[in-house]
């Protein structure tokens, strides 16, 4: 027997979690979404509300609850201004409108493989999760080492509070993807952010590698070189060789690594023209 | 648990587990609209409104709907009056067989109660939420766009698409009252509200549910079965295998009798052939406990080698798949060929020899799955004579009686084939997939049962399209003339051979018969593999063979040097002019084929218009330079699609008047959403100049309507059509004979008129008094009648279609912007539910064109069994659509009506691939055209 519980805040939250020792699931939604007897390895939590379905700014960050539906991350003003809207597009390519009323920002962190476009945003947005638990109010994990693994573990006892991004007015943010058609799953999708000078220019891509991920050999080439067609060309040299892509139906791995590389560098070439 | 929510406006309590879907819950408090689809939020057709937030509800545990406020379709009309979205669904054609319709007016309901001046793209994002395979989108975003234009209390005129639509002559137009009308659907109400019509929508006391338990192994020998276990479990009551289920052959196919061959399944065999086949069938009281026995049964495998690749599969030492001794008429079993075909006339060799240029190039299609919102679904049970009751989803309801009853030992007299409303079929419902095997658990148990595929099942274990080799030689002269045309393909029948041959067939006429030439070749190896089992699918064959004909003259036409139409227009067949290759393909006897009613021109004419053909094709308007990564392509292709089967094809009607001059028509034709119950009744109507409304349509029921081989062959308007207007006439004759005793004047002074009759002298009687005269007060009778009719023709359709695509020269992905078909079918009978047919034709083809294929890995399992994977194309995504009708009377087919809603499957794979090949001068020749394989076309040069 399978009990179903709603938490009226966090600390409710925890306490149940606190009872139920480890048999228990956080009921986080992914656009992906689960079949319902997948939820059924312990009692269910849904932590809908639980207090974490709110974008705020806090100390010139936006926090973002872990329960904020993913339709919230595309249509909210405050993320809609973020980056040329990047994190906005990634959820609105992430999902059906009625998937994206249901799904959540924490299904995305909890099953960041499929689809990966919100993750490629957070990562190039240097976004930390937030996690909490009965001791720690807020325990701060950089999204790069919380989503390093395809299925992402949190603590026992602790819970899944959302994400923080650092604000900045000037980054420019690009997503670029190619799909066997508009809506469909990216075979492969590139999320890049620069700030307004272009210095320091981050690159995420999902498709040429098991999971998303940034690539930092390719990023170091931009660092200290200013951003031209030149120096892009440099940096996707290095693509390749952090890429470990896996052929599906979708397209194969040559094709995937090719496409890393050719989006990447229209995703750099956006950000220099803008 | 218990759970209290507000469903509808009003307070409910009811008891759910978190195992439960809300979906579920909600269903067995009545909400029907809510359908049974996918249980993994991809479709939107369990989309609920929860807080005002359109939420998939398949996918959500049952207690989260504790505290919230709940409305589905249901509650939208509980006054009885629709509301102003449903009306606009209604009107506008939007609804075709309904099943997605609830969540279509949902995410319209969501969007237009924060947006009441919605753009179109604000309607294809809400539509996007919600999969539908019949109508291509268009008309459901009209109807969303009409609702809001009500909801702002608009005045709206009557629903029209605009008279560029259809082409029809104001003399034509007068001559009906009808026919050529965009009738409302007979059916459109009850879909719109939601009202529990289709096989699932039941529940009887006792219900036992039935599953299958399918093949892990792409080829296996069972050498024992062991169920004790599952049999012991409580609540499970029946369990079959091979062991104690008679082994009797049979082919599966919905075809006429008898089925064509081979004949090459049975029931359970000891042996699988496809990751997927049937290995047990079990009956239990909960699908919880199907699965668990299911788990339970014990089974030991001598695991074969598997063969997938159909040129493998016939080389010698290749896995023998069906080496049963009781198979009936394989071709070659030994080297998995299930049927060859062989067709030709003329001296080809000759032919080629004198031709100034010969073109020879290979063509793949690929596998793809029929996807109906509905899966299979049956429910059986013994009715109070124990005559055995089936109410399946079919589009056969009398093939499947005639099939099962030797399966199950029932005699046909003691079967009831009931059909409900479909939710689609498109093909994949031609056959007897589950029906027996319900039966079976109901004779074992005595109870009624509930056997359904889920979604993963309906994907690996169903039916789908075939998948083809095809080799077109063509040889032309310098002056673009046709000599000769070689089509040599070998088509993967998958696990069996179940409408291998008659699709195969319809495959090389659809190839070889729209071009003229002195000689023609046709072979065909239909051969056996280790995949799941392909069918029927709207175009029948007609897809894969017009994909690649078409494709070849286009690259005939390039090496010329000649404008693709003008090529194919000095070439194809025209009016009188006798098919040839016909005389030799056909399911049974051939029957001579010529070429009657045409259009052909006109469509062309049109089409080129409306994509002004001229300048679309110039490299200045294909390139654009401020996006140098992207080239642009316009492509055509022209189709040629048959009407109905000649010689085989029979359907049948029955009217009869009520004591209101109303009247019941009964058909054995199965609406699957198509509209034809709507178009039989217009045809009756027209005959007795009487309202639509004032017929009721019954279809379909073994025991009550007459015989109709079902729908498929886009034979319905025609073949049942034409017997609803014979059946029709045959009223019309009693009813100037009653008219003519009450009036005591000569019947031939009499004519119909205005739901009655009226006398030379302007005397009139009512159809009421009519009928109240007739069943009431003197020479008392019924008037009632009925009529059948098969044609010696299948008179062809012809249509064009126009495709214009982006193509991202970096990435390969390509971007359709627009398609644009002209047919003529004929005399259009219902222009709205026409049009509909053509959108949802082309959709379905655009995904078959782009990115619909059934992938699977090294075992033969297929991988992509999720909608999300597989991906029917979704409302946010589609391009601009153009359609146009052209009628020009068929004189066999009734008020000159002939197919309609196959063609539009045809074209658009071919027109695609002709405008990728013109957008970047590199051909595609396997389908789907995904961006891989256009980048690496491009990487070669």
């Amino acid at each position: 027997m399978v009990n179903y519980y709603r938490p009226a805040g966090i600390a409710e939250a925890l306490s149940l979690m606190a009872s139920h020792g480890g048999n228990y699931v956080l009921m986080y939604q992914p656009p992906r979404a689960k079949h319902v007897k997948e939820w059924l390895s312990g009692d269910i939590i849904d932590l809908s509300e639980a207090g974490l379905d709110q974008v705020s700014v806090k100390n010139n960050e936006l926090v973002i609850g872990s329960m904020v539906s993913i339709e919230t991350l595309y249509r909210a003003d405050a993320i809609r201004g973020l980056a040329d809207g990047l994190l906005s597009q990634a959820a609105k390519v992430s999902a059906t409108q009625a998937m994206r009323n249901l799904a959540t920002l924490g299904g995305v962190l909890m099953n960041p493989v499929f689809p990966a476009e919100i993750i490629l945003a957070l990562l190039v947005l240097d976004a930390q999760v937030l996690v909490t638990d009965s001791a720690t109010p807020e325990i701060r994990i950089p999204i790069e080492k919380f989503v390093a693994e395809a299925n992402p573990k949190l603590p026992r006892g602790s819970l899944l509070a959302g994400v923080a991004i650092p604000l900045n007015e000037k980054l420019k943010g690009v997503l670029e993807r190619v799909a066997r058609t508009r809506s469909d799953t990216s075979i492969v999708s590139v999320a890049v952010t620069a700030d307004g000078t272009l210095n320091n220019p981050k690159i995420a891509i999902f498709g040429a590698s098991p999971l998303p991920k940034r690539y930092h050999a390719a990023e170091s080439l931009l660092a200290s070189n200013p951003l031209t067609e030149a120096s892009i060309e440099q940096c996707l040299e290095r693509i390749p060789e952090d890429t470990q892509a896996v052929s599906n139906y979708r397209g194969s791995a040559e094709y995937r690594q090719a496409m890393a590389v050719v989006l990447t560098r229209r995703a750099l070439l956006s950000l220099k023209k803008s | 648990m218990e759970i209290k929510f507000t469903l509808n406006g009003k307070a409910v309590t009811c008891e759910g587990e978190p195992s439960d879907t809300l979906l579920d819950v909600l269903r067995y408090l009545g909400c029907y609209s809510l359908k049974r689809a996918c249980y993994t939020g991809e479709c939107g057709n369990c989309a609920i409104i929860m807080d005002g937030v359109l939420l998939p509800s398949c996918v959500m545990p049952a207690p989260q709907a504790e505290g919230h406020e709940i409305i589905t379709v249901e509650g939208l009309s509980q006054t009885g009056q629709l509301s102003p979205i449903q009306q606009a669904f209604i009107e506008t054609g939007a609804i075709q067989c309904g099943y997605c319709t609830p969540g279509m007016i949902l995410a319209t309901q969501t969007l237009l109660d924060k947006n009441r001046y919605p753009s179109l793209e604000d309607a294809k994002e809400a539509l996007g939420s919600v999969l539908c395979r019949c109508t291509g989108y268009y008309q459901p975003l009209e109807s969303v766009m009409r609702a809001a234009a009500a909801l702002r209390g608009e005045a709206l005129p009557p629903y029209s698409r605009g008279d560029d639509s259809v082409i029809m002559d104001e003399e034509t137009k007068a001559k009906f009252s009808s026919i050529g009308k965009s009738e409302i659907k007979v059916d459109g109400a009850k879909l719109a509200k939601g009202k529990p019509v289709f096989v699932d929508d039941i529940e009887l006391p006792g219900m036992l549910h039935g599953m299958l338990m399918t093949s892990p192994h792409a080829h296996a020998r069972i050498l024992d079965i062991d169920t004790s276990e599952a049999e012991a479990l409580p609540g499970v009551h029946a369990v079959l295998t091979y062991k104690n289920v008679k082994r009797k052959i049979y082919a599966s196919g919905g075809q006429t009798y008898p089925n064509p061959p081979p004949w090459d399944q049975v029931c359970l065999d000891n042996k699988v052939r496809f990751v997927g086949d049937r290995v047990a069938a079990v009956a239990a009281d909960t699908v919880e406990l199907c699965q668990k026995a299911i788990s339970l049964i014990k089974v030991k495998w001598e695991i074969l080698p598997a063969v997938f690749d159909m040129e493998e599969s016939m080389k010698e030492g290749a896995p023998v798949i069906h080496d049963e001794p009781d198979a009936v008429a394989i071709a070659d079993a030994s080297r998995n060929k299930a049927y060859v075909i062989d067709a030709n006339y003329g001296d080809l060799e000759k032919e080629f020899e004198a031709s100034d240029l010969v073109v020879e190039q290979v063509y793949y299609t690929q596998q793809v799955q029929q996807t109906p919102l509905e899966p299979h679904i049956v429910i059986t049970w013994l009715d109070e004579d124990e005559r055995l009751v089936v109410r399946t989803s079919t589009q056969v309801p009398f093939h499947v009686r005639r099939i099962i009853s030797p399966l199950i030992d029932v005699p046909v007299k003691n079967i009831r084939v009931i059909k409900p409303r479909i939710g689609g079929g498109f093909g994949v419902k031609q056959e007897m997939l589950l029906e027996d095997l319900s039966a079976l658990l109901t004779l074992r148990t005595g109870r009624p049962v509930r056997f359904y595929f889920s979604r993963q099942d309906e994907f690996r274990s169903s039916r789908s399209r075939h998948s083809d080799r095809i080799r077109f030689k063509v040889g032309v002269t310098k002056e673009g003339i046709v000599r000769a045309i070689e089509m040599d393909m070998i088509e993967n029948a998958g696990a069996y051979g179940v409408h291998g041959f008659t699709v195969c067939n319809v495959t090389g006429t659809r190839g070889l018969s729209t071009y003229r030439a002195n000689a023609q070749r046709f072979h065909a190896d239909i051969v056996y593999t280790n995949l799941p089992v392909p069918g029927a699918f709207r175009g029948y064959g007609g897809p894969q063979g017009i994909y690649g004909i078409e494709c070849i003259m286009d690259e005939v036409a390039e090496k010329l040097g000649m404008d693709p139409i003008e090529f194919r227009m000095k070439n194809v067949v025209k009016p009188g002019e006798h098919i040839r290759i016909m005389d030799q393909l056909a399911e049974f006897d051939p029957v001579p084929q010529s070429v009657n009613s045409y259009g052909l021109d006109r469509c062309i004419e049109k089409g080129k218009e409306a994509v002004n053909w001229g300048d679309s094709r110039k490299e200045s308007y294909r390139i654009d330079p401020s996006r140098p990564h992207i080239q642009k392509g316009l492509g055509m292709a022209i189709m040629m699609h048959g009407t109905a089967i000649a010689g085989i094809d029979m359907g049948a009607v029955s009217m009869k008047i009520n004591d209101d001059g109303s009247f019941n028509l009964m058909a054995g034709a199965t609406d699957l959403g198509t509209g034809s119950d709507t178009i039989l009744a217009q045809m009756a109507a027209e005959v007795l100049k009487i309202p639509v409304s004032k017929i009721v349509v019954y279809s379909s029921d073994t025991d009550f309507t007459p015989f109709d081989v079902g729908a498929y062959a886009s034979s319905t308007t025609y073949i049942s059509g034409m017997a609803a207007k014979k059946c029709a006439e045959a009223i019309k004759e009693q009813v100037l004979e009653r008219a003519a005793l009450m009036l005591s004047v000569p019947k031939e002074d009499l004519h119909l008129a205005e739901e009655g009759v009226v006398a030379g002298d302007g005397r009139r009687v009512t159809m009421e008094e009519i009928a109240l005269h007739s069943l009431h007060r003197k020479d008392q009778r019924q008037i009632a009648a009925f009529a059948s009719h098969v044609s010696p023709e299948c008179p062809p359709v012809f249509a064009v279609q126009f495709a214009e695509v982006e193509v991202d020269t970096e990435t390969g992905q390509v971007t359709p912007l627009r398609l644009v078909m002209a047919v003529s079918p004929g005399m259009v009978v219902n222009p709205t539910t026409a049009l509909g047919q053509l959108e949802g034709g082309q959709a379905t083809a655009l995904g078959y064109a782009l990115c619909e294929e059934m992938n699977f890995d090294d075992k033969g399992d297929m991988v992509n069994v999720r909608f999300g994977d597989y991906h029917i194309l979704q409302a946010d995504e589609m391009p601009e659509m153009q359609s146009f009708i052209i009628p020009e009377p068929e004189f066999t087919g009734p008020f000159g009506a002939k197919a309609l809603a196959e063609i539009p499957t045809d074209g658009v794979a071919p027109a695609v691939a002709n405008a990728v090949a013109n957008a970047i001068g590199k051909r595609i020749r396997d389908l789907p055209i995904l961006p891989e394989k256009v980048w690496r076309a491009l990487q070669e040069s």
